[in-house]
């Protein structure tokens, strides 16, 4: 609908969508390469 | 009845995951359920997605608004909690007269065997089925109290139900206090990316450049992360799921996140006819061929207090060289790197 009214701009909005997406998937692939030097320890409560 | 239930829409994406979480959980579950979809064909009796087992027993099922249906559900956990601690103490109080049994059931409420819930459950039932033919028989008040809070001796798993208008947007004050509270509590967001049930308006979940009603001229603000929120607590099980991608991941999924004791948010991908495109095929729809197009991971925080400081337990650097599979590289593997669609819409 928008690619046919006003395919600059739905051309420009997909090029941002595309960059959110691939921002995300490069955070979770980041948050994937956390590696914690404390290692959990179980406290009673 | 089949997997979309009559009264929603035809190929409705929200309602396989209702009839999925009663098959699994329906006969110890209660459900808080925010005004939406979900609230007109889960509450449009007769027909309605959610099931009851052979020996009759479904969920308990109650409807709140937008604005406080995750403090809705909140409450009924603080009075399961209360009426169970009630039940305890009369129990303690009546030992004498219970003998046995109530060494038996305040065994089994203060050693909970998580490790077969199903079966705990059953000896829960049975021992309150005991339980009650006893007190018929006692005279006093405390009997009379204890036969009105019997039943809460049984695990209840609580689940607070809604779509991404009420966790994202206007009820999300209310989830934010629910994922902070620490309490043993389900959330399952039904996520169709719009206001599905006032016809499809632009909400925070609603993904950049997409159409919808306020954003005709395509959304120019990214969808919200509200997986990441929830995980910024430490203590919350996140999941994402979506049924057409992986079904195996979506139930274990469920019953992970119902087996954390604590506070599990499950945002499950729901197509809606509302996004424009054949319903016949929403469950194809979501495989699309490259993960990356998508930007969703469909894994999960790891599940337990214990680990629960640990940042994530994925293994996507080990999905790198299998973006275009739908199934975890390997079985130990904690995170399913599933491809739901491109972005294009409009």
């Amino acid at each position: 609908m928008l690619g046919r009214s006003d395919p600059e701009s739905a051309e420009r909005l997909m090029q941002r969508a595309q960059r959110d997406i691939d921002d995300r998937w490069f955070l979770y692939e980041q948050m994937v390469d956390v590696h914690r030097t404390a290692e959990y320890v179980e406290v009673e409560e | 009845m089949g997997p979309t239930g009559p009264g929603a829409c035809a190929g409705c994406g929200e309602t396989p995951y209702l009839k999925l979480i009663t098959q699994m959980l329906g006969d110890r579950m209660i459900v808080a359920n925010a005004t939406g979809c979900s609230s007109i064909y889960g509450g449009n009796l007769p027909t309605t997605p959610w099931t009851s087992n052979g020996a009759g027993q479904g969920p308990a099922w109650s409807n709140s608004l937008f604005e406080d249906n995750a403090e809705f559900g909140l409450g009924m956990r603080l009075a399961l909690e209360a009426r169970r601690d009630d039940a305890v103490l009369l129990v303690t109080a009546l030992a004498p007269e219970l003998g046995r049994l109530a060494v038996e059931i305040l065994d089994v409420i203060e050693n909970p065997d998580y490790s077969d819930v199903d079966a705990m459950v059953t000896r829960q039932r049975s021992l309150v089925v005991e339980l009650k033919r006893k007190l018929t028989g006692m005279e006093g008040p405390l009997p009379r109290r204890l036969e009105g809070v019997a039943d809460s001796l049984v695990e209840t798993s609580v689940w607070i139900v809604g779509g991404d208008g009420w966790a994202y947007d206007i009820g999300f004050g209310g989830l934010d206090h629910v994922l902070a509270s620490g309490r043993d509590i389900n959330i399952l967001v039904l996520d169709t990316e719009v206001y599905s049930n006032t016809g499809g308006q632009a909400s925070k979940a609603t993904p950049r450049a997409a159409i919808a009603k306020f954003a005709s001229g395509g959304k120019t603000t990214g969808k919200k992360d509200l997986g990441q929120i929830a995980m910024s607590y430490g203590d919350v099980y996140v999941g994402q799921i979506a049924m057409g991608a992986n079904p195996t991941q979506t139930v274990k999924t469920i019953a992970e996140a119902e087996a954390h004791r604590g506070v599990s948010l499950v945002i499950a991908y729901s197509p809606c006819v509302a996004h424009g495109y054949d319903m016949t095929h929403q469950l194809s729809h979501q495989k699309v061929r490259r993960t990356r197009d998508t930007g969703r991971c469909t894994g999960t925080t790891p599940p337990g207090r214990q680990r629960a400081n640990r940042v994530c337990d994925w293994t996507a650097k080990s999905q790198r060289s299998h973006s275009r599979s739908l199934h975890p590289p390997n079985p130990g593997s904690r995170c399913w790197v599933v491809p739901i669609r491109r972005v294009r819409r409009g």
